[in-house]
C-alpha cells in the first residue's frame, strides 16, 4: 500500500465557545454534524528517519551495478548483479568491476492520492454534562502512480564486453536489462498479483467513532474559568483495512478496534481567550488479518504468500497544546499537536519475515492546526437570532513525522441542534 | 565394444631404445617475430630458450621413474622438452606401471590365428601330450616375442620406411616387459592408475614427432601400446569368439570393482569413466598358455573419481583425437591403412569414448547447478581446486576446438550423429568452469604450477570458444600479476615448494600460450616481461 496510516480521527467538534469551556450539551439536546474534508494532492510521506519522501519510493530503483546488487531493483536483478560480481570474484583484485560499470539508469515515480472524506456525527446530552457522540465517516479516495526511466543503459555493453564468457541465462538476463523500462514495474508488480498500481479508487465507510463525554467548569477568579473534559472513545473497525492484495491502495479503516481515553483540560480568560491541552490514550485490540507474509525483505511478496496473521497492534496515544480565541460568534483556534501509533506485531503459522510485515509501523505525526469557527450559540440564547448552528473551518498541516503520509487538508462542517425536551 | 580394424598386437614388449632426443621446435608469438634469431631476442624468444634450458636441467637430474603424473602432464602442457627416448619411455612403464602384454587381445588373437600353433594343437589323444612338448620347445616365450616383433617390424617398416631406425635396434622382447618385477613368480599381478596411463598418453600424443621425425619409430610404438592400453580399457569382442577382453569402464556413480564394464560403440548406453587404481591377477603359466587361456581378474581399488584425474584423461584423449584425426595423418595416412597399416582406421574414435563418458558424468557427478559449483571428486564433499579446474578448462578447451568445426571425415562412423550439440556442451562447461576459477580462486595465492596452468587454460580458452574482452582483461591482469610475481622470480632465484619441473613447464606453457594469444596486442605484462628477462638473464 501506498500508507498505512491513514487515520481519520473525525471527530464531532463543537463551537469555539464549546472547545474553550468543555461544553457538553445539555440534557434532550442533540446535535447533528456533516463535515467534508478534502486534503491535498499527496504526494509524499515522512519516511522511519523522518525524511520527506516521495511515496513512489517504493517504486524507484536506482539501477547501477551496486545498487541493485544491495536489492535495490528486486531479485531478478540482485541475481544479476551478484552474477557480474561473482565473475571479478577471486582470481584478480586489479582492474575494472563489471558489477561498478553497469549502470541501468534509475526508475523514477510520481505516486499522487486524493482522499476526500464525508461525515456524519451526532451528538445527544443524556444527563448533566454528559452526552454521547457517534460519527460515521465515508471515505473515498484515489491514486495514481506513474514511473519513468532516466539515465542510459549500459545493460548491452556489459554483455557484450562478457561476450561468450556469460551463460546464456546472464545474457539473457542482460539482454532484458538492455530494454529495461517503467513497464516492468507495472509488469512485474502484476505478476506478483497485485492490483494496478497505475491507478487505484477505493471508497466506502470509515471506522464508526463512538463516544460518551463530560465536563466540569469551575471559575477560579474573575473572567478565569477552568474546565476540564474527559471522554471514552471506543473505534470499531467498520471501514475497510488494508489490502494485502493492492500496493496503492489508501485503507479508509484501520482495521482493528479501540478503546481510550481523551482528557481536554482548559483555562478561559474573560470568554475572550482560552488555552490548554489533549492528551488521549487508546488501546488497539488484536484481530486476525490477511497479509502476504514476506520471505525475506521483498517488496513484492508472492500471492501464495498471503495468509491469516494476528495482528497486535501498537496503540495510539496523543497530546496537543490548544490557545484560542472567540469574539462575538467567531473564533480562531491554534493546535500544535502529536500523535503516535506504537509499532504493530504480527505472528503467524506460515513461516516468513513477520518483523519485514510490521516494518514502517510505528509512527509519528506532529501536526498544526488553525481553526475559524463561527455559531450563533450565544445570540440564539440571548433570542438575538432563530436557530442555533456552528460552521467551522479546519486547516491541517502535518509538520513533521515518521511512516506518515504528508498531508495537508481542509475540513469544513456545519453543525445543528435540535432538542427533544 | 570396439573392434579392432587390426593388429594390435606388435607394439607391447619392444624395448625402446636409441631415440635421440629432439630439439624443440622454435615457437614464436606472432608474425613480427617469426623468424627471429634466438640470440637476438625477442622476449618471448629469449624467454623460451631461458626457461627450456631450466627445464632441461631439471628434467636430466631426474630419474623418468620417479616422475609424477602432474609432472609428465606438465610436461606435455609444455611441448618442450622432447622426452621421447626409449629409455625414457620404459622407465616410465616400469616405473608406473602399464598393461601386460599378454593381455593384450590383438597379440593374443594373432598367436591363435597361428597356423602352425592350430595344427599342433590339433592333436588329440596319446598325441597331446607329446604336442604340447613339441608346442613348448618350438614355441618358447623367446619364439612368441620374435613372432610378436617380426609382425611388428613389418608393419613399422611398411608404414615408416627403411629408414626407421628401430627396424636396427633389433629390440629385446619379453612378454612381460611391463610387468618386470613379477617375472618368474608364481602369480602374476601388475597394477595401473588412470591418472598415470592419462600422464603417459598425453606425453606421447603430444610429442612433435609422433608422425615423423628423428624418434618417430619410438613415438609410433608408445602410441600403439597406449591405444592399446585405452582399447583394453574400453573392452573388445571378438567376433570369432565372443570373448570380451578388457572392459574396465567404470559405471558412474559406482565406486568399486563390481561395477567395472565395457563399451559397445553405437549403444545406448553411455561409456563408464576411466577412472581409479585398478590390478590384475592371473595365474603364472607358459607364454603359450598365457596367451590362449588366460583369465584376467581384475579388482579397482574402492573410492570416488576424482575430477583431477577425469581431467588428464579428457586432456590425454583430446591431444591424442587431434593426433588420430584423419585431416591430421597428412603424409603418415599409410599408418591406418587397412590391414597392413600400423592403427586401425577408426584409431580416433577411442578418445571420443572418454569424452562421451565424461560428459554423462561431468554434471550429474561433479557439478551443483543449482549453486554453480564444481567438486573435486564424486563423492561431492569437497569443491574442486585451482589445480582440478585448470586441468579441465585446459581438457575442455582442446575438445572444444576439435569438435567445434570438425571436418566431416574427421567424425568416426561410430560416432556419426553423437557429436551433434557437442561443441555446445562443451562451451558451457567452460563456461562455468572459468567462472568458478574467477569466483572462487586468488590465483596470486596458488603455487606456480597451479596459477600457470590455470592462466594458460584461461588464455586458451578465450581464443578459442570464451570470446570476451572481459575475459581479456582478465587475464593480461592476471599475466602482468604472474610476470611480475612469479616468473621473475622462479627464473632468478629457481621454484620452491614445489616441483621444478612441473612449474618451469606449466610456467612455459603460459608464457607460450600468452605470447601466442596476445601477443599481437602487446599488453603491458609483455613490457613488465622483457624488463624482467633483462634483469635476471642480462641484454
Amino acid at each position: 500500500m501506498i500508507e498505512r496510516a491513514w487515520l481519520l480521527l473525525l471527530i464531532v467538534g463543537g463551537g469555539a465557545q464549546a472547545r474553550a469551556e468543555n461544553s457538553v450539551l445539555p440534557r434532550g439536546v442533540g446535535a447533528v454534524q456533516i463535515g467534508s474534508r478534502a486534503y491535498g494532492e499527496i504526494g509524499e510521506n515522512y519516511d522511519a528517519g523522518g525524511n520527506r519522501a516521495s511515496l513512489a519510493r517504493p517504486f524507484e530503483r536506482d539501477l547501477t551495478g551496486r545498487s541493485i546488487l544491495s536489492g535495490s531493483g528486486g531479485d531478478d536483478l540482485k541475481k544479476l548483479g551478484e552474477a557480474l560480481r561473482d565473475y571479478d570474484g577471486a582470481a584478480i583484485d586489479d582492474g575494472p568491476k563489471l558489477v561498478d560499470e553497469l549502470d541501468m539508469g534509475k526508475l523514477s515515480g510520481d505516486v499522487k492520492a486524493n482522499v476526500r472524506a464525508t461525515y456524519v456525527g451526532a451528538a445527544f446530552g443524556i444527563g448533566h454534562e454528559l452526552m454521547l457522540l457517534l460519527a460515521v465517516p465515508w471515505v473515498e479516495a484515489s491514486s495514481e502512480a506513474r514511473l519513468s526511466h532516466t539515465g542510459g543503459n549500459n545493460a548491452l555493453a556489459i554483455k557484450e564486453k562478457l561476450g561468450d564468457l556469460a551463460f546464456t541465462e546472464l545474457q539473457d538476463g542482460l539482454g532484458r536489462a538492455a530494454t529495461l523500462s517503467e513497464r516492468d514495474v507495472y509488469r512485474e508488480v502484476e505478476a506478483a498479483g497485485y492490483g494496478s498500481i497505475e491507478r487505484w479508487e477505493g471508497k466506502g465507510f470509515g471506522d464508526l467513532q463512538l463516544a460518551a463525554k463530560t465536563a466540569k467548569s469551575r471559575r477560579l477568579a474573575h473572567k478565569l474559568v477552568a474546565s476540564a473534559g474527559a471522554a471514552i472513545k471506543l473505534s470499531v473497525p467498520t471501514g475497510r483495512g488494508d489490502d494485502p492484495d493492492e500496493l496503492a491502495d489508501v485503507p479508509n479503516g484501520k482495521g482493528y478496534a479501540g478503546l481510550g481515553v481523551e482528557v481536554t483540560p482548559r483555562v478561559t480568560i474573560a470568554r475572550l481567550v482560552f488555552l490548554g491541552f489533549d492528551a488521549s490514550y487508546i488501546h488497539n485490540f488484536e484481530r486476525d488479518v490477511e497479509r502476504r507474509v514476506p520471505e525475506g525483505e521483498e517488496t513484492l511478496v508472492a500471492a501464495d504468500r498471503k495468509t491469516t496473521v494476528r495482528l497486535d497492534p501498537g496503540d495510539d496515544t496523543g497530546a496537543a497544546a490548544v490557545v484560542g480565541g472567540a469574539y462575538k460568534g467567531f473564533s480562531a483556534t491554534l493546535v500544535h499537536g502529536e500523535r503516535r501509533h506504537r509499532g504493530d506485531r504480527y505472528d503467524g503459522s506460515l513461516p516468513g519475515n513477520y518483523g519485514e510485515l510490521a516494518a514502517s509501523s510505528e509512527q509519528r505525526e506532529r501536526y498544526d492546526e488553525i481553526i475559524f469557527g463561527f455559531d450563533t450559540i450565544a445570540a440564539f440564547r440571548r433570542r438575538a437570532f432563530p436557530v442555533p448552528f456552528m460552521l467551522g473551518l479546519t486547516l491541517h498541516r502535518t509538520a513533521s513525522g515518521e511512516n506518515v503520509p504528508a498531508v495537508q487538508y481542509l475540513e469544513a462542517s456545519v453543525t445543528g441542534f435540535f432538542s427533544a425536551n | 565394444m570396439q573392434r579392432a580394424a587390426s593388429a594390435w598386437f606388435m607394439v607391447f614388449a619392444l624395448g625402446l631404445t636409441g631415440c635421440g632426443e629432439q630439439e624443440p621446435p622454435r615457437r614464436v608469438a606472432n608474425a613480427e617475430t617469426a623468424g627471429a634469431d634466438a640470440t637476438q631476442a625477442a622476449p618471448e624468444i629469449k624467454l623460451d630458450d631461458a626457461m627450456t634450458a631450466r627445464l632441461r636441467a631439471e628434467l636430466a637430474a631426474r630419474d623418468p621413474r620417479t616422475l609424477t603424473a602432474d609432472e609428465l602432464l606438465a610436461l606435455a602442457d609444455c611441448r618442450c622438452a622432447a622426452p621421447m627416448r626409449a629409455k625414457f619411455i620404459d622407465s616410465l612403464g616400469e616405473g608406473r606401471g602399464v598393461l601386460p602384454q599378454v593381455l593384450v587381445p590383438a597379440i593374443r588373437r594373432e598367436i591363435r590365428g597361428d597356423e602352425t600353433l592350430n595344427a599342433l594343437m590339433a592333436v588329440t589323444g596319446a598325441f597331446k601330450s607329446i604336442a604340447a612338448w613339441i608346442l613348448g620347445a618350438v614355441l618358447d616365450d623367446q619364439a612368441l616375442a620374435d613372432k610378436i616383433r617380426s609382425g611388428v617390424l613389418d608393419k613399422i617398416k611398411r608404414a615408416l620406411g627403411s629408414t626407421a631406425s628401430l627396424l636396427d635396434a633389433r629390440p629385446k622382447l619379453t612378454f612381460d616387459l611391463f610387468m618386470p618385477e613379477n617375472r618368474g613368480r608364481a602369480a602374476a599381478s601388475v597394477s595401473f592408475t588412470a591418472r598415470d596411463q592419462a600422464a603417459r598418453a598425453a606425453l606421447v600424443f603430444a610429442h612433435p614427432d609422433l608422425w615423423g621425425g628423428a624418434s618417430a619409430d619410438a613415438a609410433l610404438l608408445e602410441t600403439s601400446r597406449v591405444l592399446s592400453e585405452w582399447h583394453y580399457v574400453v573392452g573388445e569382442r571378438d567376433n570369432e569368439t565372443e570373448h570380451v577382453s578388457g572392459g574396465l569402464l567404470l559405471d558412474h556413480g559406482a565406486t568399486n570393482s563390481a561395477a567395472l564394464k565395457g563399451y559397445e560403440a553405437g549403444s545406448s548406453a553411455m561409456p563408464g569413466l576411466f577412472s581409479g587404481s585398478y590390478a590384475v591377477r592371473f595365474e603364472k603359466a607358459e607364454a603359450l598358455e598365457l596367451a590362449l587361456n588366460v583369465q584376467e581378474h581384475w579388482t579397482r581399488a574402492p573410492g570416488s573419481t576424482t575430477l583431477e584425474e577425469q581431467a588428464a584423461v579428457l586432456d590425454a584423449a583430446a591431444i591424442a583425437f587431434s593426433r588420430l584425426k584423419p585431416t591430421a595423418r597428412s603424409a603418415s595416412g599409410t599408418l591406418f591403412a587397412p590391414v597392413s597399416g600400423l592403427f586401425p582406421g577408426n584409431a580416433h574414435a577411442l578418445p571420443l569414448v572418454f569424452l562421451a563418458g565424461f560428459g554423462a558424468s561431468f554434471e550429474a557427478s561433479f557439478v551443483d547447478s543449482e549453486r554453480r559449483l564444481v567438486f573435486s571428486a564424486t563423492d561431492r564433499a569437497q569443491p574442486a581446486s585451482l589445480s582440478d579446474l585448470g586441468r579441465l578448462l585446459g581438457a575442455l578447451t582442446r575438445w572444444y576446438a576439435e569438435l567445434v568445426q570438425i571436418a566431416p571425415e574427421d567424425v568416426p562412423e561410430e560416432a556419426a550423429g553423437s557429436l551433434d550439440g557437442s561443441a555446445a556442451s562443451l562451451q558451457r562447461a567452460m563456461q562455468l568452469v572459468t567462472f568458478v576459477i574467477l569466483r572462487d580462486h586468488d590465483l596470486a595465492a596458488a603455487n606456480v604450477t597451479e596459477a600457470a596452468r590455470a592462466l594458460s587454460a584461461l588464455t586458451r580458452a578465450e581464443a578459442v570458444g570464451l570470446k570476451s574482452d572481459f575475459l581479456v582483461e582478465k587475464i593480461d591482469a592476471l599475466a602482468l600479476d604472474f610476470v611480475t610475481n612469479r616468473l621473475r622470480p622462479m627464473l632468478s632465484a629457481g621454484v620452491k615448494g614445489e616441483s621444478a619441473l612441473a612449474a618451469f613447464a606449466s610456467a612455459h606453457a603460459a608464457m607460450h600460450a600468452l605470447y601466442e594469444v596476445r601477443g599481437a596486442a602487446a599488453p603491458v605484462w609483455m613490457e613488465a616481461a622483457a624488463r624482467a628477462l633483462d634483469e635476471v638473464l642480462g641484454d
